[in-house]
């Protein structure tokens, strides 16, 4: 495969690892298969594919022992000289072939955690881990996410599970490989919804069909232009709503729930508030905004995001900016063998609020490191956050319960001395504080490296290097609306804008740890010390690259595979996808491939016809006749891809496709387990 | 009265890259005493607690002093000494 | 880089396996100048255990002689582990003192099946090599 161009002269990070890529011969994961060779390709890791396998998933073997050489050309360089006149690579016999150096990191992933020969596509998994239900939470139904959500992020667990075993046995731990799946990437997302909803006090019981869309942001004028509004203080709202026309009490009640997003995804705002924007043009609300300090972003199309100057730049350098690299040092070694979760000994210092860096500090405390959480005296306030458990918010908890929190006030001289102190022992020390600050506080980049030049920096932004340029909050929601994001998801929804649900928080936390374990692994590799940048925007990109015209050319044309097109749309949602009444809930139905369709005739009864219109309302008559379950057995052994749509969260640790990746106590709120499944033998399964 | 040891290469950097030395001495304690006045730290590279380091293997002539009279055994000027790493691990 | 002829490779493997389950060690010498593993040199375990191995002193004070005689150096040391993974561990670091020298661990564990891996050491930090296993080492018309 050719390699992507990248913007920047100097090497991608991970060059001379490889990956190779043995897809299931019916799978229709191209989604995750796609935004797995797009990252990989970023990171400069090499690309191979492998015969078809019968799974319903992909296999992956990640090998970075080519690129092992690079720690050595400090080491010595008298070497090479001699090595380079040395040719004629040994043939020896695939049987013989001893394992020489390092054998390869494995990982099968598959759509169901408990069932490798099933399979699903993108709406199936967001229908079965209670996404749907989420999402559709503002929608007043439950919706698809018309994005390859958790194939993204599926792909993106993927590569840093693979990244994070290699630092592993590079440090003595040895860890043949691990197993992934979609259902427990996409219960991650929605993790904290699931705590919420399964709280021994107090849980939340919101569902879609109680919520009223017509309530929820994002806003409309007169003159036809979408947008999102934002602010994190109640001064400028109130001072907003009274400008036009709204009075104390129903700004305050609209403040409660607009802060409810973030928390819940929905946002019942009082009919008034929406109503008095509509009456308004775009820039009359704008310069309302500008004089009251609220921030405002039109909803803007994929098409204007693609026009930006800066799009292309991001869409090639990747989520992630790798820079002030420095090198000269070798890695610290331990010899751990015993333990079995890939970055233990790895410390990390999170200094996150809200959602996103504290979901990456999470994903890096799953994959074994000790994460130290620095949070303001008294703790963080959203530990406060109900419904809580023995005095802990669980949506809190969810995120942060394998972190060991230190209060320190980063403000005062005394606070930023203790990140010091910390920052000496430490691998990574992670931020997202607002752009300048570190530089305020003296905790920069540049400063943490004089106390610590093995020390891998990481920021967790909103706009990465428009953070400067944008004068706007760097928001999930504004990020949503600025990106395209919010666009493409309106388009596949009853209402336009955005999803309340945090689409990027979530992703963008991800992607962050993914960025610090690949950092890790070249540090690892070649003793080159990185800092790394992400952010909600860059993660957009990531969320919608295959949107890309000229990057989809680039993909398809390097593809060695017979695939015509990278997944598009109709691809995410196959032939029939749609969300169907049964007797007792809804079914979505996803029919892959066209050669699929008499087998979905047979087992539904229908008869044969080319009329897809006639089809789908055929197929409405029949599923309504029997339960979702009955359904999900019926299909069970076919082609055809079908799952209950999950609108009751707190069943999620009942149902047989997702109990295995969830931890339920009977006095406590249910967990997500780690995605990562580390096997103890080199064997495949 | 003069005798020769051999000087690995990982302390030849204490030694001006010399790779044997001609020094005097009745023991090998003295010996060392001797190259140490001549070639600062080179001593606690080969003796530690007051024994042949651990990382050490000291022979004179064909023999490991560790069953000879370690730091005290006796060289006369036609013996040769040779400083070894020892090689070994877990 | 380890570049290394493919039948030395497998006589590691070999005598790690003749000696398993007590730790195998050796030496493969080759010249100063080009530092390319030639002469397989077996050496006795003193200690003859199952986690730890020493050079027996006397022949290897018989081997450095001949290995000055022809001027050689120990281009790579090796030693079994028969129970752990092929990783330097505390020991292995610690009397690991010739940053020149790839040190390769052959193991011998069931769930290892003969995996070799080899190491720079400098200061007990470690840094893992790639190993090129080659035919011949055939110098490249220019």
């Amino acid at each position: 495969m050719n390699s992507i161009k990248k913007s920047s002269s100097c090497s991608p990070l991970l060059s001379g690892c490889e990956l190779s890529i043995a897809a299931g011969s019916f799978s229709p994961l191209s989604a995750l298969r796609q935004s797995l060779i797009y990252q990989s390709e970023l990171l400069g890791i090499r690309l191979s594919e492998q015969p078809e396998i019968a799974c319903s998933g992909l296999q992956l073997n990640f090998q970075y022992s080519n690129a092992l050489d690079k720690n050595l050309s400090t080491f010595d360089n008298n070497l090479n000289t001699f090595d380079k006149r040395i040719q004629k690579p040994i043939e020896l016999n695939q049987k013989e072939k001893l394992k020489q150096g390092i054998s390869q990191v494995k990982a099968t992933i598959t759509p169901w955690q408990n069932d490798s020969q099933r399979i699903a596509d993108e709406s199936i998994m967001q229908a079965a881990c209670g996404m749907m239900s989420v999402h559709g939470r503002a929608q007043g139904q439950v919706q698809a996410l018309g994005l390859p959500y958790i194939s993204t992020l599926t792909a993106c667990f993927a590569l840093q599970g693979l990244l994070a075993t290699s630092v592993a046995r590079l440090r003595g731990v040895e860890l043949p490989g691990f197993n992934l799946s979609m259902m427990t990437a996409g219960l991650m997302a929605v993790g904290q919804y699931i705590a919420g909803a399964t709280a021994s006090e107090d849980a939340e019981c919101i569902f879609p069909s109680h919520c009223i869309a017509e309530e929820q942001p994002p806003f409309i004028s007169a003159d036809g232009v979408i947008f999102e509004l934002e602010t994190l203080s109640p001064g400028p709202w109130k001072a907003f709503w009274q400008r036009v026309g709204i009075g104390g009490v129903l700004a305050g009640k609209g403040w409660k729930a607009f802060l409810m997003r973030y928390a819940k995804a929905i946002s019942p705002l009082p009919r008034e508030m929406k109503l008095a924007l509509s009456k308004l043009t775009y820039d009359e609300i704008k310069r309302v905004c500008e004089e009251t300090g609220v921030a405002i972003c039109p909803v803007r199309s994929l098409q204007q995001r693609h026009q930006d100057t800066d799009f292309n730049g991001v869409l090639q350098q990747g989520p992630w900016l790798f820079n002030e690299t420095s090198t000269g040092f070798l890695p610290a070694s331990a010899c751990l063998s015993g333990h079995h979760l890939p970055l233990h000994g790895i410390v990390v210092v999170e200094a996150c609020r809200r959602i996103q860096g504290p979901m990456a500090g999470h994903l890096l405390s799953l994959l074994g490191a000790k994460v130290i959480r620095v949070e303001l005296p008294g703790g963080d306030p959203l530990r406060g956050m109900l419904p809580a458990e023995a005095g802990v918010s669980v949506r809190f908890d969810a995120l942060n319960r394998f972190k060991q929190p230190v209060e320190i006030d980063i403000k005062s001289a005394d606070g930023q001395e203790a990140i010091k102190s910390l920052i000496q022992s430490a691998d990574v020390f992670l931020h997202n504080w607002a752009p300048g600050k570190a530089a305020e506080y003296s905790l920069d980049s540049a400063d943490l490296r004089k106390i610590n030049p093995q020390l891998i920096y990481a920021y967790a932004g909103g706009w990465g290097e428009l953070d400067t340029q944008l004068q706007l909050p760097g928001t999930d929601f504004m990020v949503q609306a600025y990106s395209g994001v919010a666009e493409s998801v309106g388009r596949h929804s009853t209402k336009p804008g955005g999803s309340l649900f945090t689409v990027l928080d979530i992703l963008g936390g991800a992607v962050s740890s993914q960025g610090i374990v690949a950092a890790l692994l070249s540090r690892q590799l070649s003793g080159d010390v990185t800092r790394v940048d992400t952010s909600l925007l860059g993660t957009a990109s990531l969320l919608t690259f295959n949107h890309n015209q000229s990057l989809k050319n680039l993909l398809t044309k390097s593809s060695k595979q017979n695939e015509s097109c990278l997944s598009d749309e109709s691809e995410l949602f196959g032939k029939f996808n749609a969300i169907y009444s049964t007797t007792d809930g809804e079914l979505v139905l996803s029919c892959v491939t066209e050669k699929n369709m008499e087998e979905l005739f047979e087992l539904t009864g229908i008869f044969s016809t080319t009329d897809s219109i006639q089809v789908m309302h055929c197929l409405k008559e029949r599923i309504i006749k029997k339960s979702a379950r009955e359904w999900v057995n019926i299909f069970a052994n076919s082609s055809i891809a079908v799952a209950e749509v999950v609108v009751d969260l707190a069943k999620l640790a009942s149902l047989p496709e997702s109990s295995d990746c969830l931890s339920s106590h009977p006095d406590s709120y249910v967990r997500v387990m780690s995605p990562w499944r580390m096997r103890s033998t080199s064997d495949d399964e | 009265m003069s005798v020769t040891i051999n000087i690995p290469a990982i302390l030849q950097n204490l030694t001006h890259n010399k790779k044997s030395i001609k020094t005097t001495g009745s023991s090998i304690a003295e010996i060392i005493n001797t190259i140490e006045a001549e070639y600062p730290g080179f001593r606690d590279r080969v003796i530690a607690d007051g024994k042949v380091h651990r990382f050490m293997n000291i022979y004179v002539n064909d023999d490991d002093i560790r069953f000879l009279n370690n730091l005290d055994t006796k060289v006369s000027s036609s013996d040769s000494i040779t400083i070894l790493p020892a090689v070994a691990g877990g | 880089m380890l570049t290394i002829l493919g039948h030395l490779v497998e006589s590691m493997v070999q005598q790690a396996h003749k000696d398993h389950p007590v730790e195998t060690c050796g030496m493969i010498a080759g010249s100063l100048e080009n530092r390319l593993p030639q002469r397989f040199i077996p050496m006795v375990n003193k200690a003859k255990s199952t986690d730890f191995f020493e050079f027996e002193p006397k022949q290897y004070l018989q081997v450095w002689r001949e290995m000055e005689q022809r001027n050689e150096v120990p281009v790579v040391i090796f030693h079994s582990h028969t129970q752990s993974i092929a990783f330097p561990g505390r020991a292995d670091r610690e009397f690991a003192l010739d940053p020149n020298i790839h040190y390769v661990i052959i193991s011998t564990t069931s769930e290892q099946k003969n995996c070799v891996r080899s190491f720079r050491i400098c200061n007990a930090e470690v840094i893992e090599e790639r190993i090129k296993a080659v035919a011949s080492y055939l110098p490249v018309l220019a």
